[in-house]
């Protein structure tokens, strides 16, 4: 990569993460075996961004014992 | 600031983010993995290697704004990183919640009372608070001051050290609570035969009485 190109793409953003949504992590089940990441996520345990947010707001809501 | 105390700032809230991820997988109820931080992390990334290529001379100086470029990048980077540190603190006081609250939830508040003495009075209300302030500072835009975030990191993840302490504590008096409340039980238990067994008796009485009264009036 020559300093023109380098200077091209310095101040340019990667493009930006799409929210994690259940499409997303049922994508990323089907398509594991092309994957070379952690167990955790081929197998799709991960949090969507809206089960998250469901999951954090109950927990929040409960009051303690 | 100037970029050593920059980096020095980044350096430690990383850390802690990377110290916090690994126990919060540990805590989570689902043993589910949570993403969201490490978006945070690779727009941090992204900045530091803008503010190294400038330093190293690597990116083209545009009238001579080399120190100015750095430390606007490296500034950029400590926020992200802050906010990846919120995001997992947040991540993993929800699940020391959830898992106290379930720990705590068969046992009758007297029990809870009877053996850990200072739950009402000190645990309790420290668990609400610091699991409400991290969730609001996570979800406030404004991050503050530069030279206060990592003063604020420090804090938090001593607060959520202290949750730690107060979940294993509530873990290790688990079968104390289990002891007291089947002790209880079988006083209850007893309390309730005894009486039942009052009640027949008076019952029986009654209409023994009533029997006695009713042969000698006629």
């Amino acid at each position: 990569m020559d300093k023109k190109e380098f200077n091209q793409l310095i101040d340019k953003n990667f493009p930006e993460t799409k929210p994690i949504t259940e499409s997303t992590r049922k994508l990323t089940v089907k398509e594991s075996s092309r994957f070379r990441g952690a167990v955790r996520l081929s197998l799709g345990m991960f949090w969507t961004d809206e089960k998250y947010k469901k999951h954090r707001k109950k927990i929040l809501r409960t009051p303690l014992p | 600031m100037n970029i050593k105390a920059v980096l020095v700032s980044i350096c430690k809230i990383h850390e802690a983010t990377k110290g916090l991820t690994i126990l919060s997988e540990e805590f989570d109820s689902e043993f589910l993995s949570f993403l969201q931080p490490r978006n945070e992390l690779m727009n941090a990334y992204q900045h530091i290697i803008r503010a190294v290529s400038n330093k190293i001379g690597l990116r083209e100086e545009k009238n001579n704004d080399v120190e100015d470029y750095t430390i606007t990048n490296l500034g950029k980077a400590l926020s992200h990183e802050y906010r990846a540190f919120f995001d997992t603190a947040d991540y993993l006081s929800i699940s020391l919640r959830k898992k106290i609250t379930e720990e705590l939830r068969p046992f009758s508040s007297d029990t809870i009372k009877t053996v850990l003495v200072d739950y009402y009075s000190t645990y309790r209300p420290r668990i609400d608070r610091i699991t409400k302030e991290i969730a609001n500072l996570r979800e406030s835009k404004d991050i503050g001051k530069t030279d206060e975030l990592l003063p604020s990191v420090e804090r938090y993840n001593a607060e959520l050290h202290k949750l730690l302490d107060i979940h294993s504590c509530i873990i290790n008096a688990v079968p104390t609570l289990m002891e007291l409340e089947k002790k209880q039980a079988s006083k209850d238990k007893k309390g309730f035969y005894i009486k039942f067994g009052l009640v027949i008796i008076t019952a029986l009485a009654t209409g023994f009485v009533s029997w006695l009264v009713a042969v000698f009036t006629h």
